[in-house]
């Protein structure tokens, strides 16, 4: 079920009242229902990986259990890895397989060895990048005691599955929702609003900003060969701003879903394309599968202590490993690659974390040194996302070079640009809103005001609403 | 709680006043618009884009060209049926502008994918108003959400004093045939996704039908117009063979049909493989305006 679409326009409601006309008094019931739409909201889409999601639930809720009477650190440790192998086996064999098969071979005909072997035909599971990393991270967290592991398993299994985040997050820790789905949630009408207000921008993104975007940035990256290079940059903005918008239009409505039901999720987007260098877009984009990778692969491996060599072997390491996630695709890892190219220079004249604070504080505009930082990190992140979208990597390197032939300085179709101006609209939207907790916070407006701009942006979503399109992260 | 619910239900409330007001101004405005303005037209043509941009319709007199991009045979015929309901006491003569491509199913595909379907909701919204009956008639699936959001954005959502997309026109080109590619034609012509060579349009067929009917009350006139010998070359014998029977069919009716489908034009007479550009609708228009005034004679 879409988050855009109308069976979900009815789901919702009926789950509200439901949920509400339990009363915060009984939260197990409150729980149950919430695990019963969650169930049902991902078997709409295929209910045979329902299966899957409960494996992974019972596995780590035992696992959890468990890790708590067993003392002895082997034993711990053997816990721990049923776990990793579990989750991660149905990751890597579901999102994987296919991709490891073509892969030896590729290396295996490169040196000389033909041979065939047989591929499977694979339908990836909405989502499985998500709960699964959701999952391990509650039993890496009991393994390193910084949680208790619960018994109540309604809870566990409404915090593995809950709707608003389940197919393409944010990948929540346990540490903070897991929590909040075992004390009394009362009904907060300002939290609720607020709520409702996130979903109508992420709508916006979705609708508005990404499905137009999507229409030219496929037509454009379908056919590089017919356009010139400006069109070829517009392809790769209109790209850029597709999966911006899809990607945090999605949170944003997980996020505002999750407060319809008094839950508050962590933020995974924080105006990553106002970033002043690369470092700084990763601590606003995906917030929390960068966090994750922090906290579960990048200080295990040893972080930053160890020296340079470490460090720098650290941070390739998480680099290629979050462009994996992302697909079975080698121009996903060069996505991830070409990242920490723009990012070792930094880290190595330490100055990864130089810009720590707010933009343009107390001034409308940005500096001019701010505006060409964000103009530099912007184009970096351009110029990556082209590995991300192309289809494969000599494809990725034909359109790049497209895009800087001085020879083939051909015009833009006016009707191709046409859609800049939505674009323009969200970056100074979202520049004026840079201090809120996403674009429509406006909580203290007068309310002819706020109804007038829920209004606006509702006629704007009415008006350039078309095909229901999937999200782009539930790929993942 | 209650508050909230009772906020949540004004505002949509309101909306809901606004859709229905926008909605009802545009429903009296498509009621009482007319369809031509003085001085009216006696020759109207109408059709797909081979219609759109090779009948120019200042070289005809008291002529107007309603044809209009990818438009299938079945809205063709609705829109002759409203010019029709609105033509009482009038004397009309419809050209009806047909090809082996108005057979291909791929006309009644256009219902089923958005990207598609946008267009048409888009442009005969007027026509299609709920509950359409169109669709039943023809038997014609059709993407319902696609259908239903198309008539809120083209109905609901502003006031709007025009509606006349629908109308069509006629549509100068330049000289392309260099750029133009013919395989690619082709294939979205006559040939599916996987390759296949597509079925004939039911719809299709039971539109030229009800065309045919209507001539009892109108003058109705088939005009297949010229395409090039390469693009005539490449279409599949099925599609050949279907479109000369049921032309075959319509000509044993009394229906009159003008063939130019191998008419002998310069390649710089040409759009691309399949259109005629400015220059090619000036040389047709002598040669239909003296085979039209013959056959009006008779």
């Amino acid at each position: 079920m879409l988050f855009n679409s109308i069976e979900f326009a009815i789901f919702l409601p009926i789950v509200f009242a439901i949920y509400w006309s339990i009363g915060s008094r009984h939260v197990r019931r409150q729980n149950l229902a919430l695990l019963i739409a969650s169930y049902f909201f991902y078997g709409w889409w295929d209910w045979r990986f329902l299966g899957l999601i409960a494996f992974s639930t019972i596995v780590d809720f035992l696992v959890g259990k468990k890790l708590e009477q067993t003392t002895g650190q082997k034993k711990r440790k053997t816990l721990l890895y049923i776990s990793l192998a579990s989750n991660l086996g149905l990751l890597l064999f579901f999102k994987y397989y296919n991709f490891f098969i073509d892969s030896f071979v590729d290396a295996f005909t490169f040196f000389g060895i033909n041979f065939s072997p047989s591929h499977l035909h694979i339908v990836l599971p909405v989502g499985i990048s998500f709960y699964t990393f959701q999952t391990l991270s509650y039993t890496i967290d009991v393994y390193q005691k910084k949680i208790k592991p619960t018994t109540d398993w309604i809870a566990f299994s409404a915090f593995v599955s809950f709707f608003p985040q389940l197919v393409a997050g944010p990948i929540e820790r346990a540490a903070n929702l897991l929590p909040q789905f075992q004390k009394n949630r009362k009904f907060d009408t300002e939290k609720a609003k607020d709520g409702l207000r996130q979903i109508l921008w992420g709508l916006f993104k979705k609708i508005v900003i990404a499905d137009t975007c999507a229409i030219y940035a496929n037509d454009i990256f379908s056919n590089p060969d017919s356009y010139s290079t400006p069109a070829l940059w517009l392809g790769a903005i209109y790209f850029a701003f597709q999966i911006y918008g899809d990607f945090s239009g999605y949170s944003d409505i997980a996020l505002g879903l999750a407060r319809l039901f008094g839950f508050e999720l962590m933020k995974n987007f924080n105006l990553p394309y106002f970033s002043r260098d690369i470092a700084e877009f990763w601590r606003r984009w995906h917030i929390s599968l960068s966090s994750w990778f922090k906290d579960y692969l990048y200080i295990p491996l040893g972080g930053s202590r160890g020296g340079l060599k470490k460090t720098l072997r650290n941070v390739l390491i998480i680099f290629l490993i979050s462009g994996l996630w992302h697909g079975a695709n080698w121009t996903f890892v060069a996505w991830g690659g070409v990242h920490a190219l723009f990012f070792i220079p930094l880290l190595v004249l330490k100055r990864n974390r130089k810009h720590l604070g707010k933009i343009a504080e107390d001034s409308l505009l940005p500096s001019l040194s701010e505006a060409y930082q964000i103009s530099l990190t912007f184009l970096q992140v351009l110029i990556a996302w082209v590995f991300f979208r192309a289809a494969n990597i000599k494809e990725a390197i034909h359109y790049i070079s497209g895009m800087f032939d001085m020879a083939n300085m051909g015009t833009i179709e006016s009707y191709k640009a046409k859609y800049l101006i939505l674009i323009l609209f969200l970056l100074a939207w979202e520049w004026n809103f840079r201090d809120k907790e996403h674009g429509l916070h406006i909580p203290k407006w007068p309310t002819h005001w706020r109804w007038l701009t829920y209004s606006f942006f509702i006629w704007l979503i009415l008006y350039f609403v078309g095909e229901e399109q999937e999200f782009i992260y539930f790929q993942f | 709680m209650k508050l909230f619910i009772f906020r949540l239900l004004a505002f949509s409330c309101c909306w809901a006043v606004f859709l229905a007001g926008n909605y009802l101004y545009n429903l009296s405005n498509i009621k009482s618009e007319e369809i031509f303005e003085n001085p009216q037209p006696s020759l109207i043509f109408m059709g797909d884009s081979h219609i759109m941009t090779g009948i120019n319709p200042n070289l005809f007199e008291h002529a107007t060209n309603m044809g209009y991009h990818g438009e299938p045979l079945y809205i063709t015929q609705l829109k002759a049926q409203k010019v029709q309901e609105k033509s009482i006491g009038e004397n009309r003569r419809f050209v009806i502008g047909i090809g082996p491509q108005n057979l291909s199913d791929f006309n009644e595909e256009k219902l089923l994918k958005d990207k598609y379907a946008k267009k048409i909701w888009d442009t005969y919204y007027p026509l299609l108003l709920p509950p359409a009956p169109l669709f039943k008639k023809y038997d014609l699936k059709y993407d319902k959400r696609s259908y239903l959001k198309g008539m809120v954005r083209n109905m609901c959502l502003y006031p709007r004093n025009k509606h006349d997309r629908w109308k069509g026109h006629f549509e100068a080109r330049a000289y392309a045939l260099e750029t133009a590619n013919l395989q690619k034609t082709i294939q979205r012509h006559f040939y599916n996704s996987r390759g296949e060579l597509r079925d004939v349009s039911q719809a299709a067929i039971r539109a030229l039908d009800t065309l045919c009917y209507a001539r009892k009350a109108n003058n109705i006139i088939f005009v297949i117009l010229p395409v090039h010998p390469a693009y005539k070359e490449q279409i599949p014998q099925p599609f050949i063979d279907s479109f000369q029977k049921i032309t075959q069919k319509h000509k044993k009716q009394g229906i009159p049909i003008l063939d130019y489908l191998e008419y002998p034009l310069p390649d710089s007479a040409f759009y691309d493989y399949d259109h005629l550009n400015q220059e090619g609708a000036r040389i047709f228009a002598r040669v239909l305006n003296a085979d039209l005034k013959q056959l009006f004679q008779q």
